[in-house]
This record gives C-alpha cells, structure tokens and sequence, in this order.
C-alpha cells in the first residue's frame, strides 16, 4: 500500500476533517501556481472527493470564493456554488461563538486582520485543523501549511 | 425596464437566454450543464435562493464517474486563471494588508 501524503495524514490524525482556508481551495479551483504546490493540494482534495476526509469551509471563504467570478464570468459562479456543496464538501454557517472567538484573536493581536480571525476561529470552534497557504496565519494559530508539505 | 435591473443585468451579463413555458419547463444551458456535470437522464430538484434566482440540483450529489479533478482540469473550467494566478495575493487583496508589526 502507497505511504500516505504527510498532510493527509496529519488531517487523518485529526480526525478526518479539516477546515480550509481560502487561498488552497483557489489554487484546486484555478488550477494555477506552482505545481508542486497543486500537487499537495490536489491530494487532499482528491481524498475529499473519495471520501476519506471532508473539507469545511468558512462562510467566509466561500464569499470570497464568490467575488472574482461575479465580477467577471457568471458561469463561474455556479462551479464555485457546485463546489461548495459537493460531496464532502461543507461551509460552515456563521455563529456567536466563531465571532467571540475571532474578536479574541484579533484584540489579542494573535491575528491582525478579522477575515483571517474568523477563519482561524471557526476552524478552532469546530476543533478542526486550519489548512492555509499563509505562513503568517499558520505560525500564527499553528494551522497546517500547505507549503510544509511540498 | 427598471434602472436597477438594467445595472445589474449589464454587470452580471448572461450567456444564454431561455424562457419559461407555460407548464414551466425550461432548457438547462450546455454550458451550465456541462460546468454542473448534469447529465440527459439525471434527476434534479429545483430550489428557490432569492427573488428571481432559481437553483437546480442533482439528486444524489454529482454525476456518477464526475471527477471534480478532471473537470477542473479541462477547458470547460471556467474559473482556470480568473483569480489571477496568485491566490494568497488574491485573499490578501480581500482582507487588506498584514500589519508590519506582527508580520512573521
């Protein structure tokens, strides 16, 4: 049997489940950037689309999913929608327990900007790990760097 | 027509124009078909999301032996190269600039 993907399996440790940040579901949707970059990413989501993890989205993320395909291509907008409800797929509803928790990020200077926070927080009040591609999040709620695992 | 939606039609343009029949049937796009991977056969369900806005959707979530992989990969993706190759540039243009204090 293959060796797991060392980010599959610190997702699998977690549980199974992960909570994603924006820019990786980008570089899976746009299919753009660095390709041993898209390679990592493309694993785990290939694992989603199997089955064998699933992938909860921040409400969030998911509007800024929505804003360049409204911009420009409306089409997109219904890949980014069928995406966000595929299978294995989920975007977590917004609620007062991620908003306290994002402001405590924010007014502990854990986390400078509140888009980041209420990621990071929603990841946390879940209990699941952060998948980001932003160094400076990841160090700062110890969230899973895809960049780590190229 | 009202202003409003003439603005909102000219910065959301459609692809495709079809009509409504009188028992309510009507034709799903190629396009749309082939982005949402619906197939002749398929069985859907339609659900109402706003005034206007009608979604509809596969029963049984995608069509069987659909890979959102080899989809995504094709040129029938209409997102390749849309968020402007950069994605982290693209989040951070959304949720403003990192202060420099506590850059890591």
């Amino acid at each position: 049997m293959a060796r797991e993907h060392p980010l599959v399996a610190a997702v699998r440790a977690a549980g199974g489940g992960f909570l994603c940040d924006t820019a990786p579901l980008v570089y899976r949707l746009e299919r753009t950037g660095p390709r041993t970059l898209l390679a990592v990413v493309d694993v785990l989501f290939d694992r989603v689309e199997e089955g064998a993890l699933g992938c909860l989205v921040s409400v969030l993320s998911a509007a800024e999913l929505f804003v360049r395909p409204y911009r420009v291509d409306p089409p997109a907008v219904t890949v980014v929608d069928g995406f966000l409800r595929g299978p294995n797929v989920g975007v977590v509803e917004p609620s007062l327990g991620v908003a306290h928790g994002a402001a405590r990020l924010v007014a502990r200077r854990v986390v400078p900007r509140l888009g980041d926070a209420i990621v990071a927080a929603t990841a946390a009040d879940l209990g699941l790990p952060l998948v980001t591609a932003d160094r400076r999040l990841a160090r700062a709620v110890d969230g899973l760097l895809v960049q780590d695992y190229v | 027509m009202a202003r409003w939606r003439e603005m909102l039609n000219a910065a959301t343009p459609r692809t495709q124009l079809t009509k409504v029949s009188r028992n309510g049937t009507v034709v799903l796009a190629a396009r749309a078909r082939r982005a949402a991977g619906i197939q002749p056969g398929d069985e859907v369900v339609t659900i109402p999301v706003g005034p206007g806005v009608v979604l509809v959707e596969r029963v049984g979530g995608g069509a069987s032996g659909w890979k959102w992989r080899e989809f995504l990969d094709s040129d029938e993706n209409p997102l390749r190269g849309i968020y402007g190759g950069d994605p982290q540039a693209y989040v951070d243009e959304l949720r403003g600039p990192w202060p420099e204090s506590t850059r890591s």
